[in-house]
């Protein structure tokens, strides 16, 4: 046992000692043992919540997660569009929920992209607190004009990059009592986030002909299956799809599939199988249920992550995550920046509410994460949703109801 | 290539999928002659897996239909050509030239090696810049969506099928994605033009 105190990192034995302390023991039991106060069926919400895809304490480093005085400090980037009133949405319940959280706020430049300056600052706020919860950054449109860009690449993408966030975690269930197409979906969609299509080098050859550079490598596929394979293990799921083009591009798409396959060796308990990607956003279309983990490139990701995200209810019930090996970004599932919606008490809450939740549980704090993603699903399930769920609530309204559920469930 | 269940496309339109004079005056001849009501011969590729049969079905519904069409029927497996490189058979070729048409079965591409897709290869040889894919709801037939009727049109010579990879060190691939503005705008020329003629209000792209 002395031995082992030695090796152990620092935090782990923090958090081994706390685990073994009476009242958060008390805790957790209480919470799993009282009856839920809502109409959605006890076990499918057992079954929602068990199976959350955050990879938890483990997975993060030693220095990372600053905690001050017992609160986790997490950076918020407000972004643009809906980005500022959907944060003050998950201030407001995450106060409720009594969830041990402190915000550093990150302003952006409400119109226009992001200033170099300002993203110097938020990578650095990120890297100092390891967590952040994201809305979106706005990037410059597409033009032809290279010469008045600059250097205004992508944001999303850049900030990414620069974290070293190179996965993209996003859960797409479906969810009850909100009326979809299809029925019993539950995919977890794993996109290697830094690298392929996003890598952002292109250059025009001569006039008219453009070239765009996707590059691919060995390392990071390797990291991203082994990424995909641990999740698997540890929200227990059975199958990993790989999906790929590679019967067109042989030899990137060709590498991809390569690599995924080796790791698969590696994890014989757990089914592998690929499929193309057009045949894949068809079986999505015509058959969702079939997948279980799905393994992607980085725009495929994108791609199938946002069809899987709109069978299940669209962009406000989405959640995702960027992690890296030292750092993670929660954010919406489905990037929106709703421009159109802003200060109009229309935009959706809950995707951006159960991303909170998924930082609660990487935070460690389960049972905070646990009872935000019940009161989201209390709300949904009782009828109170925004327009894009075809309710008539607004905002306010969805977010009042999240509210009281948890000062009326409070610990 | 030619659907059964698709329009006839117009003359003019013809005239943009050739490639060289001569062959306008072929089409034209074909056309008139089916307007004459002679025979139109097209090329059959029956294709891989399950093409043969499916085009056996094809003709004997045509026969039965009394669809006067005549079948010239190839096969695009790649051959060796006296240089060593694998091509497409001339007759194949020749056929596709002369006729004008074709209707084509399912054409497999092996994943990760093997040849190039043969699909790609047939649409850069007879410069088939535009795939056009009416996608009908059809009555009879439930599906959770209803009342589907788009249309998609894809370019389909270039992009991300540019089919240039490299391996720069090991470990490392690049993969080119070649975008001209001569391709793009004439498939979105056609994709216009195909919108005014069908009637439909609005593109996206």
């Amino acid at each position: 046992p002395s031995l082992m105190h030695l090796l152990l990192p620092v935090r782990h034995r923090f958090l081994a000692a706390l685990s073994s302390l009476p009242w958060r023991r008390h805790l957790c039991s209480s919470i799993s043992s009282r009856s839920t106060a809502t109409t959605t069926a006890d076990d499918d919400l057992e079954h929602w919540l068990e199976h959350a895809p955050a990879p938890g304490a483990e997975l993060r480093g030693i220095l990372t997660a600053a905690k001050y005085g017992g609160q986790h400090r997490v950076s918020m980037i407000p972004g643009s569009g809906i980005g500022p009133e959907l944060m003050a949405v998950v201030k407001q319940t995450l106060l409720a929920a009594r969830a041990h959280v402190d915000f550093e706020e990150l302003q952006t430049s409400a119109e226009g992209a992001v200033t170099p300056e300002e993203m110097r600052r938020i990578v650095m706020s990120i890297q100092r607190n390891g967590v952040a919860l994201k809305g979106n950054l706005e990037s410059l449109e597409a033009s032809t004009d290279f010469i008045s860009i600059g250097g205004a690449a992508a944001k999303n993408a850049q900030l990414r990059a620069k974290l070293g966030l190179f996965a993209y975690v996003q859960r797409c269930k479906s969810i009850e009592g909100l009326p979809t197409r299809h029925r019993d979906i539950d995919i977890l969609v794993v996109r290697q986030n830094t690298e392929g299509e996003y890598n952002q080098l292109e250059h025009f050859n001569v006039d008219g002909v453009v070239e765009s550079l996707k590059v691919v490598t060995e390392a990071r596929c390797r990291q991203i299956a082994e990424f995909a394979f641990q999740t698997a293990i540890k929200t227990r799921r059975k199958k990993v799809t790989a999906v790929h083009k590679a019967n067109i591009m042989k030899l990137s798409d060709g590498l991809f599939l390569d690599v995924c396959r080796q790791v698969a060796q590696s994890y014989p308990d757990i089914e592998f199988n690929d499929m193309i990607v057009d045949n894949c956003c068809m079986q999505l279309t015509s058959r969702p249920q079939q997948f279980d983990l799905m393994l992607l490139p980085n725009l495929y990701g994108n791609i199938v992550g946002n069809i899987a995200a709109g069978l299940v209810g669209g962009a406000g019930v989405a959640s995702g995550m960027n992690v890296g090996s030292r750092c993670a970004v929660f954010e919406c599932g489905v990037r929106v920046s709703g421009q159109a919606m802003r200060g109009r008490d229309l935009a959706n809450p809950c995707g951006l509410l159960l991303a909170s939740a998924d930082m609660l549980e990487y935070l460690g704090e389960a049972a905070d994460a646990r009872r935000v993603r019940m009161a989201v699903l209390a709300a949904l399930a009782g009828g109170v949703r925004t327009r894009d769920l075809g309710g008539s609530a607004g905002t306010n309204e969805v977010t009042a109801a999240i509210v009281d559920w948890l000062q009326q469930n409070s610990a | 290539l030619c659907q059964p269940s698709y329009k006839m496309p117009s003359h003019q339109l013809l005239l943009q999928l050739m490639k060289r004079p001569s062959q306008l005056l072929q089409a034209s001849r074909g056309l008139s002659a089916a307007a004459a009501g002679g025979t139109r011969t097209v090329t059959l590729i029956p294709g891989d897996g399950i093409g043969p049969e499916i085009s056996n079905s094809v003709k004997k519904i045509f026969a039965a239909a009394k669809v006067p069409i005549a079948w010239d029927e190839v096969d695009v497996t790649p051959v060796k050509g006296p240089d060593g490189q694998f091509r497409i058979p001339q007759k194949a070729i020749d056929s596709v030239n002369k006729h004008g048409i074709g209707l084509k079965g399912p054409l497999a591409t092996p994943v990760g090696k093997g040849h190039r897709s043969l699909n790609l290869a047939l649409r850069k040889e007879f410069n088939l810049y535009a795939n056009v894919r009416p996608c009908r709801s059809l009555e009879g037939y439930p599906t959770p969506y209803k009342n589907v009727d788009l249309v998609t049109i894809r370019e389909n010579t270039e992009g991300e099928y540019s089919g240039i990879e490299h391996i720069i060190v090991d470990g490392v691939v690049q993969s080119i994605k070649l975008i001209t503005e001569t391709a793009s705008r004439r498939v979105a020329k056609f994709a216009f033009e195909f919108a005014l003629r069908e009637g439909r209000r609005k593109v996206t792209a």
